[in-house]
């Protein structure tokens, strides 16, 4: 405490004092303190002296009494500029301009932000995944028909010509929905099966001509269906399995004794015939432009339609 | 709900809710903000609605100087609130006025200073109307602890340290000790009561009326706890009682001092007793050390002196004296933790 005030202090005081012809003893007798105190003060032997607020306080006064600038010399004696420092003028314009708060807040709208990416990309991912799952049934699902239904012939109605007027949907056979289908009878059937976009007339005549079905080998006819049109699901026989024929855009879902799920949506004027064992747990979608039928028995689907979609279970 | 989330936003405060100013000490900086306790409201037609016209400053120039419409209200009395509505606005708006932040109301932790002498009823209406002005957590601290910890005593020490603070409606006396207050004493004596006596004084003897700006004025000028060699004069206007007439007339500081002595005699009474009720080894310190004067009363001329020549110990005035009580606060409020006995519970 002591090496760090200029001894000039302690020795100011005692110069002043004796210029005015006191002796310590008035002194110490006007400011109420000892004798050691003033002795202490004018030697600059803060250590024998109580904490240097006080011994501030002790040089003010005493400068005060002998007439010198007191705040010089409590300058000199150090440590009182660091407390005066915090006066600040009246609180004109005094406001905290940007206090650590402002980190926070950066913090918190980054947080929030990552936070909306992650939902977004995760809603993105999703959406992504359901469609994925979808294409996938609808590839998959020709061949899983063929592979594991062999035995019936499997002839192709021509159902998906984008012309639109499928006649070969009027023409299921009503003798064929008992039992499982009758053998093929390869050859006998020489009309294709599969209309070619270009040539739609042709299978729609065909079965009108021979009435007792048009029918190709199964493994003919979905090859055939994959040439031309890869995306095309299940074809059931004409007049076999579920057949659904669509007024306006609607979906189907099945889901069939063996726990096969088909998923289609069908366009306007579009049919479509899912082949599955029973019992089928369907699903309409926009039930009453959808007539369906099985076997060739159309269904009603009016009793079991909701709002607009139409859930029931075939046996 | 959000109170934490707030208080983020929110810096720490430490307000010195006085009679005369308000000073508010922000946790990691200093006193931002320092303005008298006044507010300024404006009546709106005959039983229209209050408006709060101005706070601080400009509420303090108008003072005195209101026109019908417009009341300038000193919100507190004595060191307590003597109005509560008001008091909650004006924390308010100097709350709001040290925070820059525009998108949260601020929600400070707040330490407060409540006079020693001030009842359970009072204190409650301090921390009330804290709350009320939007703190999340009010703290409150005793005068002349937080004078003593502005002042740089040395308070969690085994010594005893004497502390007078005389601010503007009440004067506290505390003996501390250990980080405790030992015995402490408020009388409802400050800067306000010198005020008034001048006044009274100025009536009684010229027969003239002046305001309390005008008194403040004149202390501030000439004002002086104890006789000197020097005797300084000053013009002071006023209204003369007879006539009606606004006059001007000369005063002199003896004149002052023999104003003052009134409530003077009471604050010297105050630290008597005091030094009366100190257990011996805490006097036996105070003898050797002195008593330190802090608040704006320590500022009047030659109150050291008086202290000194009635009680025959040393007394010092304190570095800043009008800033210790926030300062003290503020460093309870920096060293909360460390520091949480000097709290008041209640």
């Amino acid at each position: 405490m002591t090496e760090q005030m200029p001894a000039g202090a302690g020795r100011t005081l005692a110069q002043a004092r004796e210029a005015r012809g006191l002796s310590q003893a008035d002194v110490a007798d006007k400011l109420k303190l000892t004798s050691r105190q003033i002795e202490a003060l004018e030697a600059d032997e803060y250590d024998k002296l109580p904490a240097m607020v006080f011994v501030r306080g002790f040089i003010r006064n005493y400068a005060r009494l002998v007439g010198l600038d007191a705040e010089a010399l409590v300058q000199s004696v150090g440590g009182a500029g660091t407390v005066t420092e915090t006066i600040t003028a009246p609180s004109e314009g005094v406001t905290i301009t940007r206090p650590p708060l402002a980190r926070w807040l950066v913090l918190l709208l980054g947080g929030l932000g990552i936070f909306l990416l992650l939902v977004a990309l995760l809603y993105t991912w999703l959406k992504r995944g359901e469609e994925a799952y979808v294409e996938e049934v609808a590839v998959e699902q020709p061949v899983e028909a063929d592979t594991a239904d062999p035995l019936p012939a499997r002839p192709v109605e021509g159902s998906r010509s984008e012309n639109g007027d499928l006649v070969t949907v009027e023409v299921p056979i009503p003798a064929l929905d008992a039992g499982p289908a009758p053998a093929p009878a390869p050859g006998q059937a020489t009309v294709p099966a599969v209309p070619s976009p270009g040539a739609a007339p042709t299978p729609a005549e065909s079965p009108g001509t021979s009435s007792n079905a048009p029918r190709q080998p199964a493994g003919q006819a979905v090859a055939q269906v994959r040439d031309v049109q890869p995306e095309a699901p299940v074809k059931a026989p004409a007049g076999k399995g579920l057949h659904f024929t669509a007024g306006e855009d609607s979906w189907v879902q099945v889901v069939d004794g063996d726990g096969r799920r088909y998923s289609k949506l069908i366009p306007a004027g579009g049919t479509d015939t899912i082949a599955g064992r029973p019992p089928f747990r369907i699903v309409v979608g926009n039930a009453a432009s959808v007539r369906m039928s099985y076997n060739g028995q159309g269904i009603d689907l009016q009793p079991f339609t909701g709002q607009r979609v139409a859930r029931l279970t075939l046996e | 709900m959000f109170g934490f989330l707030r208080g983020y936003f929110s810096t720490d405060l430490a307000i010195d809710l006085g009679t005369a100013n308000t000073l508010i000490y922000v946790r990691g900086k200093s006193i931002v903000l320092d303005e008298p306790s006044v507010v300024a409201i404006r009546q709106e037609g005959p039983s229209g609605k209050k408006t709060i016209q101005a706070v601080g400053i400009e509420a303090k120039q108008m003072l005195g100087r209101t026109p019908g419409n417009i009341q300038a209200i000193r919100p507190m009395k004595d060191g307590v609130i003597a109005d509560f509505n008001i008091t909650e606005q004006m924390l308010k708006f100097f709350i709001k006025k040290v925070h820059d932040t525009r998108m949260f109301h601020p929600s400070p932790r707040i330490i407060i200073c409540v006079p020693s002498g001030a009842t359970q009823v009072e204190r409650r209406a301090i921390r009330e109307s804290a709350i009320g002005a939007g703190a999340r957590q009010v703290y409150l601290i005793e005068e002349p602890m937080a004078a003593a910890i502005g002042a740089g005593l040395p308070v969690a020490e085994a010594t005893g340290s004497m502390v007078v603070d005389i601010g503007g409606g009440t004067t506290e006396v505390g003996v501390i000790s250990l980080g405790g207050v030992v015995y402490t004493a408020s009388v409802r004596v400050g800067g306000d009561k010198f005020d008034e006596s001048i006044i009274n004084y100025i009536r009684r003897n010229y027969g003239m009326l002046i305001g309390e700006s005008t008194a403040e004025a004149i202390k501030k000028e000439i004002g002086s706890a104890f006789p000197s060699s020097e005797v300084r004069e000053m013009e002071v206007k006023g209204r003369n009682l007879a006539e009606g007439i606004p006059r001007s007339f000369t005063v002199t500081s003896n004149e002052i001092l023999e104003a003052l002595t009134e409530p003077l005699n009471t604050i010297v009474s105050a630290v008597k007793s005091a030094l009366e009720q100190t257990p011996p080894e805490l006097g036996a310190d105070i003898a050797e050390k002195g008593m330190v004067l802090t608040g704006g009363g320590a500022l009047l001329r030659d109150i050291d002196r008086l202290l000194m020549e009635e009680t025959g110990l040393p007394v010092i005035v304190a570095d800043d004296p009008l800033t210790c009580v926030v300062r003290g606060s503020g460093r309870a409020l920096e060293e909360m933790d460390r520091l949480a006995t000097v709290f008041t519970n209640d």
